[in-house]
């Protein structure tokens, strides 16, 4: 009986353990079998998550790999409305992070909308703080910005973002779709704490790096001289280029006014205009140099040709032209030393409109110069067609012509590498990473056009010196390299007259250095400045000089003339706003206008910082150098001239062909070993007066 | 159940018969064996049929059933040695068996194998990211040290330091020397005379 109780209890317990098993199996069964796809599709939409990434913007570096932009991720606050609980405690105790209203705070946070920004791009102590607060419905975002470490140098060049990160203006705008890169979305999973365990790689390309021709050296430089002349003539505007002529890189591009990227918002669209590309001007006399080389390159005229300048006036199609002085008879190269109008009209009849038209556009007037950069304008120039009988006068004088202070600096640039003309760029190279790419078509170095011959350019560079030597140029002049120009005073024309003011004049001095070799070509600009004198020679002239005797030692660029006997003046002023208070944020420009240095033995310790000091003149002449003294070629050959060189030690030059006519530097003049001795060669000039 | 045997060799005198019992259909052919032996059983055909182990000599049960004769109880003694007996192992099956074993065995361990590097890759997948996020975060302070130090090299920036602070003077002309430049002679030689100045 026991034994049958005991198999009875077995056989319930066997049979419920096996209705358990059946039960648990075949629920197991049903939900891998039956239901599988939805629970697979539930758990996808769990754990599955989509991240959308967004490249950070690529860097923007100046030719020595100095940032010149970058980004940086920021914090963003957003606010779910709906997860807010108390409004009014959230709303007091975020605006004082965030420095906005409460009331505004509040009506954000009131809002119906699932997502509301509070503020974008926060500073890292504002993002820690209200992180801190640890409120409910208050969640942080990551994002880029973008900072200008340099602040506002070369603001124009570089351009300017907007709070998304599009590029607004210079290269940040030219080549936006490639320093943003692509947006990508990216899966990862994720477990039940939301924290991700198997994220994807982003495939996409980041941003590229811009790599500029830009030096930052020569750039601040450039920015400090204009700011300086600027303030000093109360001028509105400026802008000054340097150029490299070999290339057509550009090496500082400087405005003003100019503004800092960093608050775009605060500045007027005036201040952001790219007035060294996109501001048209009358280039005044300095076109004379395109009228000079277009009359030299068709061999219409020669250096020692005598013009009767018409003692300062003439008519031209029943139009009264007056000199700025009256003068009398002058050679070609006195016409443009002294920029005779007069002398140049004369010059350009000989020429013709057709010929002269031709090589207006051969230098790249009337046309884009094709610069990397956005907003360029192609300049004024009248088709020859449309050419009045007046229009040859004006033209050759640089008048019923506009043309960008880029385009003019381009062409002297010509003029000083022997006659190419080469397309600006100002974009060196673009990187992803350590890779370097291809530039694209449009920013690639083209091959430069010819303006006129090497002869020609060579010609112009002598007579450019002359203007600086013993012309309306020589506050260009340096001190320890040979340096060729032109000064411009171009008259603006007055918009209520609808004439030309006499007032308000465009001073201008485009020029380069050195003559044999030029380095640097450099165009200073100045809007109407103030007081008189205002012409190119007084105003720009002087900022050549300073900004070019600053930036040949930069680029490594050796004398080529011993140095002029110095007045060394130990008069010492007080900087102006100089207190106590001053501090490195307060960087206005006046406090760099600072005359010529004193030397070491005048200046004395901290207590010559405040107190003026008046010693007096001293006369020191220093020689610097120059054992070896170019001899005259006149009329030798190529051999001779050659071996006369390498036995002396100097670097010879040779243009042209049959006998040497002309040299430079000139015969006499005491050099240095390795100096470059440039010879023009050519079929020796008959000497008969001929003016007209 | 009984067990019956050839219970004459090992005891002779036969086995010990208890009569205060029912008797059972054991017993009872057992009882008749003994009585035939002795004599006393009507002659009946007889058949040998197997009962557990050994086999047991009786008549038929039909014409057993006939006939009601006394029960005689039967008491045995068993005693079971089996030492001798050997199970035979055949080495066939021995082989599948340890091959049955072997592969369920590598079947098992790929399952551990598999189920283990499962979840030690989510692990290192927690642990990678983990990784990547001190990454980023380390390219972030790498990025904001960048910024930081194109800040500090402004040029503007140290400009005035030189100028107002340290009280530092831009050299004049003539304060600054060149160092020598190669002879001019050896530049003549190994540069190319340039003529016309063409790129």
């Amino acid at each position: 009986m026991e034994q049958e109780k005991v198999h009875v209890r077995l056989l319930i317990l066997t049979g419920v353990a096996l209705f358990w098993m059946t039960a648990v199996f075949g629920r197991v069964a049903y939900l891998q079998l039956f239901r599988h796809s939805d629970y697979y599709a539930k758990a996808v939409r769990q754990q599955r998550r989509t991240i959308e990434i967004t490249p950070k913007r690529g860097a923007i570096y100046d030719r020595n790999m100095q940032a010149l932009a970058m980004s940086v991720p920021v914090q963003s606050a957003f606010a779910v409305p709906s997860e807010v609980k108390d409004v009014g405690m959230a709303s007091r105790l975020l605006s004082r992070e965030l420095g906005t209203p409460p009331e505004e705070v509040r009506a954000k946070l009131e809002s119906g909308a699932s997502f509301v920004w509070l503020k974008r791009k926060l500073p890292p102590a504002s993002s820690d703080a209200i992180q801190s607060l640890n409120l409910k419905g208050i969640y942080l975002l990551e994002e880029n910005q973008r900072f200008y470490p340099k602040r506002d140098m070369a603001s124009h060049v570089l351009g300017f973002v907007d709070v998304d990160e599009h590029g607004l203006g210079g290269i940040e705008h030219e080549y936006d779709n490639l320093i943003r890169g692509q947006g990508e979305k990216i899966v990862v999973m994720t477990d039940a704490r939301q924290k991700q365990f198997d994220g994807g790689e982003a495939q996409h390309d980041r941003g590229v790096n811009v790599v500029l021709t830009i030096d930052e050296k020569i750039q601040y430089v450039a920015e400090r001289e204009l700011a300086a002349v600027v303030a000093k003539f109360h001028a509105p505007a400026g802008s000054v280029i340097v150029q490299d002529p070999n290339s057509g890189a550009i090496l500082a591009l400087a405005n003003w006014p100019k503004y800092n990227p960093n608050a775009p918002q605060e500045v007027t669209t005036d201040k952001r205009t790219d007035r060294a590309i996109s501001e048209i001007y009358e280039p005044g006399s300095t076109f004379k140099l395109v009228t000079l080389a277009a009359a030299f390159d068709q061999n219409l005229i020669r250096s020692e040709e005598v013009f009767n300048c018409e003692n300062g006036a003439v008519t031209v199609a029943g139009h009264l032209i007056h000199d700025h002085k009256k003068y009398g008879m002058l050679t070609v190269a006195d016409i443009l030393a002294n920029s005779s109008d007069v002398g140049a009209i004369k010059i350009a009849l000989r020429l013709g409109s057709p010929k002269f038209y031709e090589y207006i556009r051969a230098f790249g007037f009337g046309s884009p110069t094709g610069v990397d950069l956005p907003a360029e304008s192609r300049g004024l120039l009248r088709r020859l067609d449309h050419w009045g009988s007046y229009s040859i006068a004006s033209v050759s004088m640089g008048q019923e012509v506009g043309v960008t202070p880029l385009q003019m600096v381009t062409a002297v640039s010509a003029v000083a590498n022997g006659g190419l003309l080469y397309r600006p760029h100002i974009v060196h190279e673009m990187r992803r990473g350590d890779q370097i790419l291809p530039l694209e078509a449009q920013s690639a170095v083209a091959e430069p056009k010819r303006a006129v011959r090497p002869e020609t350019a060579a010609i112009m560079r002598r007579l450019m010196e002359g203007v600086i030597l013993h012309g309306t140029g020589k506050n260009a002049r340096l001190d320890g390299w040979t340096a060729g120009g032109k000064t411009g005073t171009a008259q603006k024309i007055d918009p209520e007259t609808g004439r030309y003011s006499p007032t308000n004049v465009i001073a201008s001095f485009t020029g380069f250095a050195p003559i044999n070799n030029p380095a640097v070509t450099i165009l200073v600009s100045i809007d109407s400045p103030a007081g008189y004198p205002h012409d190119g020679a007084t105003v720009a002239a002087p900022v050549f000089k300073r900004i070019a005797e600053q930036i040949l030692p930069h680029l490594d660029v050796p004398r080529d003339v011993p140095l002029s006997p110095q007045l060394i003046q130990a008069s010492y002023r007080p900087k102006k706003n100089e207190t106590q208070d001053d501090s490195l944020d307060d960087l206005t420009p006046v406090d760099f206008s600072a005359p010529p240095d004193t030397t070491e033995e005048n200046a004395s310790a901290p207590a010559a910082k405040t107190t003026p000091v008046k010693m007096p003149e001293v006369m020191m002449a220093v020689n610097e150098g120059g054992d070896i003294q170019v001899p005259d070629f006149k009329g030798k050959t190529m051999r001779e001239v050659t071996a006369s060189c390498m036995r002396l030690g100097l670097d010879p030059i040779l243009v042209g062909t049959r006998l040497a006519i002309q040299q430079m530097p000139a015969a006499g003049t005491k050099v240095r070993r390795g100096t470059k001795v440039t010879v023009e060669f050519g079929d020796m000039p008959v000497r008969s007066g001929k003016s007209k | 159940m009984a067990t019956a045997y050839r219970w004459s060799e090992e005891f002779p005198q036969g086995p010990k018969v208890r009569t205060d019992v029912a008797e059972t259909a054991t017993r009872r052919t057992v009882r008749r064996f003994q009585q035939r032996m002795n004599g006393d059983a009507p002659s009946e055909p007889t058949v040998e049929f197997p009962v557990g182990r050994g086999r047991v000599i009786g008549r038929p049960v039909a014409s057993a059933r006939a006939k009601k004769p006394l029960m005689t109880e039967v008491y045995t003694i068993k005693k079971i040695d089996n030492s001798r007996l050997v199970r035979h192992v055949e080495p066939v099956k021995l082989r599948n068996l340890y091959r049955t074993v072997a592969l369920g065995g590598l079947i098992a361990l790929c399952l551990m194998a598999y189920a283990y590097q499962h979840f030690r890759c989510i692990d290192l997948s927690f642990q990678l990211e983990d990784i990547k996020a001190k990454q980023v975060q380390a390219q972030q302070a790498n990025g904001e040290l960048k910024l930081e130090i194109a800040t500090l090299r402004d040029p503007r920036r140290i400009d005035v330091i030189a100028q107002r602070e340290l009280g530092l003077k831009r050299p004049d002309a003539a304060q600054v020397r060149e160092y020598a430049n190669p002879d001019g002679s050896e530049m003549a030689a190994l540069q190319a005379v340039r003529i016309n100045r063409v790129p």
